[in-house]
């Protein structure tokens, strides 16, 4: 065996060393294990070379792009091959089925290569491309929030930094269809007939005729879709949904008023729960009362159900329980979370927030 | 690959990317520039495909066609941009002593991340040759042609950045007495 005659740079030049380093399978670990026993002078020419094949590779992984711009390299070529081959008519039809797949192939690759950077599975572009119409863009590079009225009469408050595409006219399709990047809050005008779709990164957002708020920049680790009015359901892009990290509820959430979904990105998990701060319902009988939140000697169960219907949440607590408890107090100022802590406090409670419902807990007054 | 199969050329593509990318950076900063001369590169590759030969390496194929079209384009920004690089070599600083770059420390672990510390600190043609050879096992007369420059050129490339290598090793066994004793 030559071997036990090799100084370092020997075994960097060795190329069954390298694969050893390079491509390790049992097999090598065993022989160079072997080796190593037996000539245990030899650990330092090993490790040394070992380590400098190690830190050769680590700077090449340095300069390693991300997936995204491999799959969009890709793209690229694809379309240049298929422009020299396919004839012209074939060559439209072909390209969005072309883009779908590449959104396919970005998912399955993504892990292996690019885990720090905030994930960009669906992009505004590719979003886009997938358009069947022509399409118009607003985009918004001020510092303020710029209006959009659309051809149905919807308005869309785009938010500084935000760009939206949608077609002139919604008169041609079934479906009313909007691109977005970045944050904007929609007023969607009722047309049960049509649809009103808002694709943002992964999230769809389907609404017949509503308000809501879509947080979705292209390099946040969230994207986020908050309700106002009415009930929008929310899911996640097809594409995504059967990648590795998916978990939980993917196919979709209905949201209330107050309510709020977010997909986070990286781990590909859509979880529904209450907004930061919850508004009082426009149009509810408990709101139109002259101070509906001053509470002269109220059983705490009452409290609940006002607060319940006042901001169009689901208050669970044990109501045997927290009838006998009296609370007295004017909470016309306070947000929905600070009237809950008032309330709690003062009956000895907790409340926890699960899956867009309060839940009260506490042994009740006797 | 030659038979035309569009999953094989994917799978090449998808073999290489990342490397002819990482490789790309050396030669130029500019990643739009990499990413233009990949997609060409492929796009040649694909409607060459039925006249390549069989014998070539596909890896020598990649980076030397990688290397002479980011060159080519280069070029015509910086007239010779090559021989600036060659040139400039000779004036670099030479690279720290692995001595100095040990002192402070007697942890073996940090070894690789010195060693790293060092090979971003070589003149860029022996890095290259570096990489080329025992990152892309390439062979000398392989490298030699994809740098434009002799057989024996290369070897001497890699000889002289590898020449440190011998330090770190007599610095290593120094390491490991002390901890022993």
């Amino acid at each position: 065996m030559k071997y036990p005659e090799y100084n370092t740079r020997d075994f960097i030049e060795d190329s069954y060393f390298r694969k050893w380093i390079q491509e390790p399978d049992a097999g090598l670990d065993a022989f160079w294990a072997k080796f190593l026993e037996e000539f245990p002078q030899k650990i330092n020419e090993v490790t040394v070379a070992k380590n400098f094949l190690l830190a050769l590779e680590e700077q090449v992984k340095n300069d390693f792009s991300t997936q995204l711009n491999e799959d969009i390299v890709f793209q690229r070529i694809k379309q240049d091959i298929e422009n020299d081959e396919a004839k012209p008519v074939r060559r439209l039809p072909l390209w969005p089925a072309w883009v779908a797949a590449a959104c396919v192939v970005l998912l399955t690759g993504w892990w292996y290569t690019n885990q720090k950077a905030a994930p960009s599975w669906l992009s505004y572009e590719m979003n886009r491309s997938l358009a069947e119409m022509p399409l118009t863009e607003k985009i918004n590079n001020t510092s303020a929030t710029m209006l959009i009225k659309l051809a149905d009469g919807s308005s869309v408050f785009l938010k500084p930094n935000s760009k939206i595409s949608y077609a002139g006219s919604f008169e041609t399709e079934s479906k009313r269809e909007v691109y977005l990047s970045g944050e904007a809050f929609f007023e969607v005008a009722k047309n049960p007939d049509k649809p009103f779709y808002v694709y943002a990164n992964e999230l769809i957002t389907k609404v017949l005729g509503t308000s809501f708020n879509v947080q979705a920049f292209q390099d946040d680790k969230n994207v986020t879709v908050k309700v106002s009015t009415g009930r929008v359901s929310v899911a996640v892009a097809s594409e995504i949904r059967n990648t590795k990290t998916a978990s939980g509820n993917l196919d979709g959430v209905l949201l209330l008023p107050n309510q709020q979904a977010i997909l986070s990105r990286q781990e590909v998990s859509l979880v529904k729960t209450l907004v930061d701060d919850p508004a009082l319902l426009k149009g509810n009988p408990v709101n139109a009362k002259s101070k509906p939140f001053v509470f002269e000697a109220v059983p705490a169960a009452k409290v609940f159900k006002i607060l319940e219907q006042a901001y169009g949440v689901a208050i669970e607590f044990d109501e045997t329980l927290f009838t006998n408890c009296q609370f007295t107090a004017d909470l016309t100022d306070e947000n929905l979370y600070e009237k809950l802590n008032i309330i709690c406090k003062s009956i000895e409670a907790n409340y926890q927030i699960l899956d867009a419902r309060i839940i009260v807990n506490g042994k009740g007054c006797n | 690959m030659r038979s035309g199969d569009e999953s094989a050329f994917e799978e090449l593509y998808r073999r290489y990317f990342q490397v002819l990318f990482g490789y790309g950076k050396r030669v130029t900063q500019d990643e739009n520039l990499v990413n233009d001369t990949i997609q060409d590169l492929f796009v040649d590759l694909w409607r060459t495909r039925h006249s390549l030969s069989q014998a070539q390496s596909v890896r020598f194929y990649l980076f030397s066609s990688l290397r002479r079209k980011i060159h080519r384009s280069i070029k015509q920004d910086h007239l010779n941009s090559e021989d600036l690089d060659a040139v400039s070599e000779e004036f670099l600083p030479t690279q720290i002593s692995p001595e100095a770059s040990f002192s402070n420390s007697e942890e073996l672990f940090i070894q690789t991340e010195q060693l790293n510390s060092w090979l971003s600190q070589l003149p860029p043609r022996q890095n290259e040759a570096l990489v080329l050879r025992y990152y892309h096992n390439l062979e000398y007369a392989e490298i030699a042609a994809i740098l434009h420059i002799k057989e024996q050129t290369a070897r001497n490339l890699v000889q002289k950045a590898l020449f440190i290598l011998r330090k770190f090793t007599i610095y290593f066994i120094i390491i490991l007495l002390k901890i022993y004793l």
